[in-house]
């Protein structure tokens, strides 16, 4: 464990001079965030913005940034020729893997928490108090437990892609792609397909009756499944001898 | 354990079709510094890697410290400093920030890793720029950092892999005495990959040369010199001619003599005598000053070891 804390505090610590000095790179990171909170809060409608698609908004808007960082753990190392010093390191396998994954995951979450502090505050300036606090809190606090299994889900994805990409540029290009794959295939296929769009919503309609609370539970429950098998892919992939050769 | 530093039986690795390492035997004494010579592509990277457990060989075994390669790495890497082909540091980190990362890897207690790094990057001059981040530094000043993090956590074994590459001369003579410094008087011992055959004379204990994925020679400095022939000898005088040449080629102690701004040059066979040369010459009529006789230096030696590969 302490392995994995020295290298998840190393990969902050270059996040954070990403653009140079850590205030200028504090700074790129969050003037682009807050414009969209503050665009999104002053734009979207009351209602839309108390809505749980202003929680999950928040969630998927640092997505690009998050990819762009787990891009840079192993490819970025290999491409900066540091990646074998540290593989000739004292450091285990999964301490590498985990401080990685782990500085992007936190990395996407502090994100997405941001955006919600500011999504929030302009929203409360802009439009007033919300109809029910308790109803807002609740999804967003939701939204944030299930922050974690995405980013977690994004940066095992990420590290599987980065393994073996020899640059930073083809390991965000591969994950991107995956992304508007795993995005617009499904609604591709769906939309192309009139007995597949019967049969989504002959589906709702048996959910309707479901508590949201179980749908909920089913889908951290899946997308943990999905998790902890890519987690197993990237830690059988990640071989010392192979990371040296590629 | 054993007492060599290193054992290598029979190492050999391919990368496909590509035979990188072949039939590599090799021993190491603990507290020594090998020098391990080679033109690129000769296979001392691969070494590295291999004897870090970095790599996996095709066939043979390796021990450093006296664990095997393939089954303990981990404790090979625990106890070893390493630095590679690359300076491997953090470009958006600091001097101090990198060698704070690998000895916090290291698990070096805050108070002793304070001290070291203090002590280290003071006897290279650069303690006081210790904050700046490693980006702007010319190569040679990252290069001593990234020997101060090989030699941080005070490693029983260091492989360096061209070490002096990048520094001004006055460092790279300071860092040669540090190395030797580290052998003789902490027991370290080190694995070091050299292109500069004056740093390998004046810094090894024993050295090796590889080519082509083969040792080729191993032994001290002094032994691989020895072994290159009987060396050479300079005469000083005059009335050196074209028959005089002719005559000493003629002869087979004699490998080759040419004159050079009025000197003759020999280069001897083993075991060549000068005596019988030097009255040769005076019966022919050349009127001999002086006569200097020495051995090949360890650069000759190389460069006589890597044509015969041409030839």
């Amino acid at each position: 464990m302490r392995d994995v804390w020295t290298v998840f505090k190393k990969e902050l610590k270059e996040l954070l001079r990403l653009h140079g000095s850590g205030k200028r790179t504090l700074l790129l990171t969050l003037l682009p965030l807050g414009a969209v909170g503050v665009l999104f809060a002053t734009t979207w409608n009351k209602q839309l913005l108390e809505s749980p698609a202003g929680a999950v908004f928040c969630v998927v808007i640092p997505l690009g940034m998050v990819i762009a960082v787990i891009c840079d753990s192993f490819a970025g190392e290999r491409e900066r020729h540091t990646l074998e010093t540290l593989l000739a390191s004292r450091l285990p396998n999964n301490a590498i893997l985990f401080g990685k994954m782990g500085a992007a995951m936190a990395f996407g979450w502090i994100l997405t928490l941001l955006i919600m502090v500011f999504m929030r505050s302009v929203s409360l300036v802009a439009k007033g108090p919300p109809e029910s606090w308790g109803y807002l809190l609740s999804w967003h606090a939701g939204a944030l437990v299930f922050a974690f299994p995405i980013w977690s889900l994004w940066a095992s994805l990420g590290v599987l892609v980065s393994l073996r990409s020899p640059t930073v540029k083809r390991a965000q290009q591969m994950l991107s792609i995956s992304f508007l794959l795993v995005c617009f295939l499904p609604a591709i296929v769906v939309g192309g397909s009139r007995a597949m769009q019967r049969r989504i919503e002959g589906a709702a309609r048996d959910f309707q009756d479901v508590n949201p609370m179980t749908v909920a539970l089913v889908a951290l429950g899946i997308l943990l499944l999905v998790d902890v098998v890519l987690i197993l892919i990237a830690m059988a992939r990640f071989k010392r001898s192979k990371l040296i050769l590629d | 354990m054993s007492d060599a530093a290193i054992r290598i039986d029979g190492l050999t690795m391919d990368f496909g079709k590509v035979r990188a390492l072949e039939d590599l035997s090799l021993e190491v004494e603990r507290g020594s510094v090998f020098g391990f010579l080679g033109p690129n592509g000769a296979g001392k990277t691969t070494t590295i890697r291999l004897l870090l457990g970095l790599l996996e060989p095709t066939r043979g075994k390796a021990e450093v410290l006296g664990f095997d390669t393939h089954e303990r790495a981990h404790e090979i890497r625990s106890r070893s400093g390493a630095l590679l082909e690359q300076a491997g540091l953090y470009e958006r980190l600091s001097a101090e920030e990198n060698l704070e990362y690998y000895g916090q890897i290291n698990r070096m207690p805050g108070i002793e890793r304070r001290g070291r790094i203090k002590e280290l990057l003071t006897s290279v001059g650069l303690w006081e720029r210790r904050k700046e981040p490693l980006k702007k530094w010319s190569r040679g000043m990252r290069q001593k950092v990234a020997v101060a993090r090989a030699l941080l956590h005070r490693p029983e074994m260091v492989f360096l892999d061209e070490p002096t590459a990048g520094f001004d001369p006055s460092s790279a003579a300071a860092l040669r005495d540090d190395l030797g410094g580290l052998a003789s008087r902490e027991g370290v011992t080190v694995f070091l990959c050299t292109h500069n055959l004056f740093e390998a004379e004046r810094l090894c204990d024993v050295v090796g040369v590889i080519r082509r994925g083969k040792l080729v020679a191993v032994g001290s400095p002094d032994e691989l010199r020895a072994g290159s022939g009987g060396g050479r000898a300079e005469i000083i005088g005059q009335g050196f001619g074209e028959k005089m040449l002719r005559m000493l080629r003629e002869r087979v102690e004699v490998r080759s003599a040419e004159i050079t701004n009025g000197r003759l040059a020999i280069e001897l066979e083993e075991k060549a005598k000068m005596a019988p040369l030097v009255s040769l010459l005076v019966h022919e009529g050349a009127e001999i000053e002086e006569v200097r006789r020495g051995k090949a230096s360890l650069e000759e030696v190389f460069l006589k070891l890597m044509e015969e590969d041409k030839g």
